[in-house]
């Protein structure tokens, strides 16, 4: 097999398609590193800054009342991953800050891509759009006459004659192409952890960086057995440079992006008006429609007389207006799981309706492992949110209990004292450990077309072998 | 033309056998009817939540009034609020541009600052947004190259496969009239279906006005424009004299090139050479004005009284000092991001100006700024709507700021003389200046590589 991996290499550097391919790979790569990265750490030192100057301006706000500090309260902004310049995946369309504030829990703000111009998001250059969208184009141009171009030179029979069997011819030529995409790739991912090192790291991230390098192994391992089915199959190199065009064009530029839009519209997302005016309904009214603000305040008022055994709320030791405020905390919280958990399940089943697409293409189970492996998905954004609300309701009640404490008679007139800010627990996020489980329904896809890809490999190779011997 | 008619005719003939051409054809047609199946459905959903807006207005309005009388709360002119909402843009069904990820509406309150003007329309797909939407605009854009160059890329290579070019020379064809004629029998079923397309999204998509069919006549020019560029490298690259394979690996090449490359780089570059401030930044200078504001709210609350001579704050049916404060606070938050904003505006049109000059370098970057600006789903709408919504907000604020200090209550009075938030559409005129460009830039460049592919055919 050995001599065959020569040989094509030797070929394919000779039509100088491979120093082409290489070209076209380091130009797009090493463009898409240097701008990545520099925008990263641009990015990364804004978010930092940013944030030490909002603690900073927290901390020295002087004495005022815990509950105008809860609605002024914090920001938590959301940091670059190290593993994010591998596929910046749904980050520019999330928001990177969240408004931490009573009574809200505020949509994440600040998505990068508003403040770019439009140009057509089927091409936005990243290492990720260049391994799934021009990649599988170059292992095409490298390989559609594979077979076909050896059969119209007729130097297949002679390679065959010479005593190379026909699948040792393919499995050469598969080994040669793939060895030329998988150490582009190697280098690919080492240049880009060194010049992600300048932003958060990640701790499981040796674990992440191997899915995805394994993920994309694969994606272009079904990519040149395709390629080298269908070459083996055509009539001739043309015929499969069509097929295997049309097949690209589908695949990795059409279906993708109907597969969003389709899961769009099957799983469709309520419009932020009408979530909004749920959440609203819901906490003035009640989940049952019945159970409105007032009668909660009323039933409150009720329990903490009893609690207190006083029967005004003037002869409390404690602040009425603190214990109301943690208490409609506690019902909004109640709300705003229902609403968000309701929202993530959306975002969840629009993923499960573009994993049925992936039945027509391998690119989708790809994109997902991707993104899930560079931190960058629905998931890691919810994740994100999810930590910026734990830390909301904490900062709001501990406001909320000194307000309770000290603020007895004074309710809103009273100040806390500026070393209370200082209390306020920092927000700091870890992205969350890979949960390859998850990633596991796309593992098995890529498996599975890989396996497909191969089964199709077999059945040409079996034609072909029948019209030799005939 | 005898014989254009004639070779058009006889390609027809051998376009209804090949198996390529119907299923280039039918990916086309597909394409269509999916890009106007979506097309209709993004632009139903956003006149719903555009009419949805306006009833709710309506609605808030009228329950202010009810209920005043009888609430001090409700009665209190800083506690008003009121709803905006951006209508459908012009051409929405065609392209969707940015006005997937803009904000369209917004909820307007004497204490609302520009920073919290738009903050609760963040919760679209973001799956769906990084990855666009199947729109015509999509179509036109990437798919129509690809499956001109499916039906082209054997216009010359064949004949000169199978000998027939010496044939064909021999009998005194003329090669040109041969190249128009086979051009023609296959530009003709391309723009069927894409007409067709565009024939539904006009008569089905909105208003039959005579704006919009001047908006769809210029993008039926635009598309059959960029249609008509790449006719046009397909006749160039097939003149290299290539085989059929080397004429379709050179066409994709050069449809890699010019569709996702060079818009690829384009974009990279544009953000790295005027990157908009940090949002972490506007963030935290907002905050700091807020919170600086706060703690002189007192001295603004009477520096306001004495900027306004014949409000007394004193003689008041006293708004509530947290009220006031948080009036006077978002004044001057929106004072201190004034400047950042401002800042933004810079980057955003420094970018427009690269991307003004690079547009030319790409088909594919004419026809996304020209369709986007047809469509009103560019930036240039975005901006204008964000730009009325804010002076609106001001004026809004500024007016009930001041019947609050003149110890006002909500009445119809009060009420109707603030008319509702209405967006101006940018003229027709403008549009289509701004599409102008792109439109006579992609013309102009199909003329020139005609004309060269032309020069480059043989007279026989």
């Amino acid at each position: 097999m050995i001599p065959i991996v020569r040989l094509t290499w030797r070929q394919l550097w000779r039509d100088r398609r491979i120093p082409l391919a290489l070209a076209v790979l380091v130009a797009l790569v090493g463009v898409s590193l240097v701008l990545d990265g520099l925008r990263s750490s641009r990015t990364e030192r804004d978010r930092v800054a940013a944030d030490l100057a909002d603690q900073q301006t927290f901390n020295a706000q002087g004495p005022r009342n815990p509950h105008s500090v809860a609605h002024l309260s914090r920001f938590a902004f959301r940091p670059r991953l190290q593993t994010a310049l591998l596929d910046p995946g749904v980050s520019d369309y999330t928001g990177a800050a969240v408004w931490m504030e009573a009574h809200k829990q505020d949509p994440a703000t600040a998505r990068a891509a508003e403040d770019r111009l439009e140009l057509g998001r089927a091409s936005e250059l990243g290492i990720a759009w260049v391994w799934q969208v021009v990649v599988p184009l170059l292992v095409l141009v490298l390989g559609f006459d594979a077979i076909g171009g050896e059969r119209e030179r007729r130097t297949l029979p002679l390679l065959v004659v010479g005593g190379a069997s026909l699948a040792r011819v393919i499995a050469g030529k598969a080994v040669a192409l793939f060895a030329v995409f998988a150490g582009a790739l190697v280098v690919t991912t080492i240049v880009a952890s060194l010049a992600g090192s300048s932003v958060t790291p990640v701790p499981d991230r040796p674990l992440r960086v191997a899915m995805w390098v394994g993920g994309y192994l694969a994606y272009i391992a079904v990519w040149i057995v395709l390629v080298l089915a269908v070459s083996t199959r055509a009539r001739s190199s043309r015929t499969a440079l069509i097929v295997l065009l049309g097949t690209w064009t589908l695949g990795v530029l059409a279906v993708p992006r109907l597969a969003a839009t389709m899961a769009d519209e099957g799983a469709a997302i309520p419009s932020p008006a009408a979530i909004r005016e749920a959440m609203e309904r819901d906490l003035e009214h009640g989940f049952d429609g019945h159970a409105g603000s007032e009668d909660r305040r009323k039933a409150l008022e009720a329990r903490v007389l009893a609690q207190y055994q006083v029967t005004s709320l003037d002869q409390l030791p404690v602040s009425f207006a603190g214990i109301a405020l943690d208490e409609g905390e506690r019902f909004a919280a109640e709300v705003f799981d229902r609403h968000h958990r309701a929202l993530a399940d959306r975002y969840r089943a629009q993923r499960t309706l573009r994993r049925s697409a992936g039945l027509v293409t391998p690119l989708i189970a790809l994109q997902h492992l991707s993104t899930a492996a560079a931190g960058t998905d629905v998931e890691h954004q919810l994740a994100f949110l999810g930590a910026a609300e734990t830390s909301r309701r904490t900062i709001v009640g501990l406001l909320n209990a000194d307000m309770t404490a000290h603020a007895a008679g004074k309710d809103f007139e009273y100040q806390a004292a500026p070393s209370l800010w200082q209390t306020i627990p920092v927000f700091t996020y870890a992205a969350p450990r890979l949960a390859i489980r998850d990633s596991a329904v796309d593992l098995a896809a890529l498996g599975a077309w890989l396996l497909a890809a191969l089964a199709l490999l077999g059945w040409s190779v079996w034609h072909a072998n029948q019209e030799l011997s005939s | 033309m005898t014989s254009i008619r004639a070779a058009a005719r006889w390609d027809a003939r051998a376009l209804r056998r090949s198996r390529v051409s119907w299923l280039a054809l039918g990916i086309l047609a597909v394409a269509v009817g999916l890009a106007v199946w979506s097309g209709l459905r993004f632009r139903a959903s956003w006149d719903q939540e555009a009419g949805h807006e306006a009833v709710l207005e309506r609605f808030e309005r009228m329950q202010q009034l009810a209920s005043a009388p009888a609430d001090p709360w409700s009665a209190m002119p800083l506690m008003t609020t009121t709803r905006i909402a951006v209508p459908a843009a012009p051409l929405a069904e065609l392209a969707t541009g940015r006005a997937d990820l803009d904000p369209r509406t917004a909820n307007v309150s004497p204490f609302t600052h520009a920073g919290t003007l738009f903050r609760d329309y963040q919760t679209a797909s973001p799956s769906a947004l990084a990855t666009g939407r199947f729109d015509l605009a999509f179509v036109i854009v990437y798919v129509l190259p690809l499956v001109i160059i499916a039906l082209g890329f054997g216009l010359l290579s064949e004949e000169r496969e199978r000998g027939i070019d010496r044939l064909l020379a021999v009998h005194g064809i003329q090669l040109r009239r041969l190249v128009a004629g086979r051009v023609l029998a296959r530009f003709v079923p391309i723009l069927l279906p894409l007409l067709a397309g565009l024939a539904v999204l006009f008569f089905a998509g909105g208003d039959l006005t005579a704006v919009r069919a001047a908006r769809y006549l210029a993008t039926v020019a635009l598309a059959a424009g960029h249609a008509t560029f790449w006719w046009g490298v397909v006749v160039l690259v097939s003149t290299w004299r290539l085989g059929s394979s080397g004429t379709l690996v050179a066409l994709v090449v050069t449809w890699v090139a010019l569709v996702l490359a060079v818009p690829a780089l384009v974009g990279a570059a544009t953000t790295a050479l005027h990157p908009a401030p940090s949002r972490f930044t506007l963030i935290a200078a907002a905050r700091a004005a807020d919170i600086g504001a706060t703690a002189r709210a007192a001295e603004l609350i009477g520096g306001y009284a004495h900027d306004h001579p014949g409000l007394d704050p004193k003689a008041a049916t006293a708004p509530p000092t947290w009220a006031l404060r948080a009036f006077v606070v978002a004044r001057e938050v929106d004072a201190a991001q004034a400047p950042l904003f401002d800042a933004f505006d810079r980057a955003l049109g420094a970018q427009q100006a690269v991307v003004a000059g690079f547009q030319f370098t790409s088909p594919a970057l004419l026809a996304t700024r020209g369709l986007g600006a047809l469509a009103g789903t560019n930036e240039a709408r975005a901006l204008a709507y964000r730009d009325q919504a804010r002076a609106f907000l001001a004026g809004w604020r500024e007016a009930m700021g001041k019947h609050a200090m003149t110890g006002a209550t909500v009445n119809a009075d009060l009420l109707g003389a603030m008319a509702p938030f209405a967006f101006a559409e940018p003229s027709l005129a403008a549009v289509l200046a701004a599409a102008a460009v792109p439109l006579a830039a992609m013309w102009v460049f199909a003329g020139v590589l005609v004309l060269v592919a032309r020069s480059r055919l043989p007279r026989t």
